[in-house]
């Protein structure tokens, strides 16, 4: 699984594609990442953890680790 | 203007259908009819159908004919196609990583060098305006390459192309290497090809950062300009430890020469030279202590403050070259460090 921003949509899904990767799962996150501040980059996350929770599932994660 | 006046409106239809059907670089291409494809064919001598590879991020299939149409749609004479198609499969080793040079929103493109005598045989210039306009050689072998990437590549700008600003490399990016003017090895020397081989140097690059030195009249004087011109805090050879490539302008190469040096003693004063102290390098660029984990040495990881940090590994990270025409200037040509190092590769002259 992989997380990709929105601006890259386009590309990512090429690249899928050209790859032959069906099984390659992609959650996008808002753009960008790397001029965000913690709390911004934890609201983010947060925002996104339900979506990367199924995205594990369909991959075989069983079981969700709370540290 | 010509015996027949229908003539170039045919030929800006077809490329005003281009620009609406296919993506092109800005600027109008020659027409690849079967005539002018078959002629170039002709003269290459391979099965049309062989493949040459594949080119990322499209994965599109670059066969011979295909190379050839993009030679003709560039304004190629059938000889360059040793250049190209040797530059085409340099590109394609996996070491090079052409899928990341492609879609990188870092500023750099592939440029081609030519070294040895096909540089003169093929007239790529290589003196005044060498990084410039003005030479069918250097314009339509680079733009060749371009087409093949744009095309067969989709690295089209905004879609799997995400460079933050491109360069004019982009366009077309290829030099021969100044022969009469160089005091040294040849470039492809360095790499452990003999004197008598011709040969291509790919380095995916930032475009050309002048070096300004009329006043030095030693080697060290017109190398420490250099050094300092390479050495910034906002290029990715600080921080991702890629290559960096050296053009040295010819007046510049006498001076360094006078003085006894060799291309070793050049590498050797800019590894040395060229750092960046820590307590800036720390403050911007691409630092961080996951990417000083990833890419410097251990050395230099555990440095303190007070070290100047080296921009490559080693001092063989370094490419010398002499190109270049009058006046007392020199290039430096960061890399990107995540792919695109240098690769040096030995031209068969049947392509």
């Amino acid at each position: 699984m992989v997380l990709i921003t929105e601006d890259f949509r386009k590309e990512a899904l090429a690249q899928k594609k050209a790859l032959n990767r069906d099984d390659l799962e992609i959650v996008f996150v808002p753009h960008p990442i790397a001029s965000l501040e913690d709390d911004e980059l934890i609201a983010n996350v947060r925002k996104a953890y339900p979506e990367i929770k199924e995205a594990l599932k369909r991959i075989g994660f069983a079981k969700e680790v709370i540290a | 203007m010509s015996g027949d006046p229908g003539a170039p409106s045919k030929v800006m239809e077809l490329n005003d259908d281009l620009f609406q059907d296919a993506w092109m670089d800005g600027l109008p291409v020659v027409p690849p009819t079967e005539e002018r494809v078959e002629k170039m064919l002709q003269f290459i001598k391979k099965d049309p159908l062989e493949v040459i590879g594949v080119i990322p991020p499209q994965m599109g299939v670059a066969t011979v004919e295909k190379v050839a149409i993009h030679m003709v749609m560039a304004g190629c004479k059938p000889e360059y196609a040793p250049v190209v198609f040797t530059a085409l499969k340099t590109l394609l080793k996996p070491s090079f990583n052409l899928n990341g040079v492609q879609a990188t929103t870092h500023n750099c493109a592939p440029l081609l060098v030519t070294s040895g005598s096909i540089t003169k045989e093929l007239e790529i210039h290589s003196g005044s305006n060498v990084f410039g306009s003005g030479f069918r050689s250097n314009a339509t072998i680079g733009r060749a390459i371009r087409l093949i990437l744009f095309h067969l590549g989709g690295a089209i700008p905004g879609e799997l192309d995400n460079s933050t600003f491109g360069h004019p490399g982009k366009y077309s990016f290829c030099i021969g290497e100044n022969d009469e003017a160089n005091p040294w090895t040849s470039l492809h020397q360095d790499y452990g090809f003999s004197k008598e081989d011709s040969a291509v140097t790919l380095f995916a690059c930032e475009a050309p950062h002048s070096v300004n030195d009329h006043i030095n009249h030693s080697a060290k004087g017109v190398l420490t300009s250099v050094a300092d011109t390479m050495a910034t805090l906002g290029n990715n050879n600080l921080h991702c430890h890629g290559d960096v490539m050296v053009v040295i302008g010819p007046e510049h190469a006498k001076t360094i020469a006078k003085d006894g040096w060799t291309k070793q003693d050049v590498k050797e004063f800019l590894y040395e030279n060229a750092r960046v102290p820590m307590s800036l390098a720390k403050l911007g660029g691409m630092y961080s202590e996951e990417n000083a984990e990833a890419f410097w040495p251990k050395w230099l990881q555990e440095a303190d403050d007070d070290t100047n940090v080296p921009l490559v590994r080693s001092p063989e990270r370094i490419a010398v070259t002499v190109a270049g025409g009058l006046g007392r200037f020199s290039m430096v040509l960061h890399g990107w460090g995540f792919g695109g190092d240098l690769h040096c590769e030995r031209i068969e002259k049947s392509s």
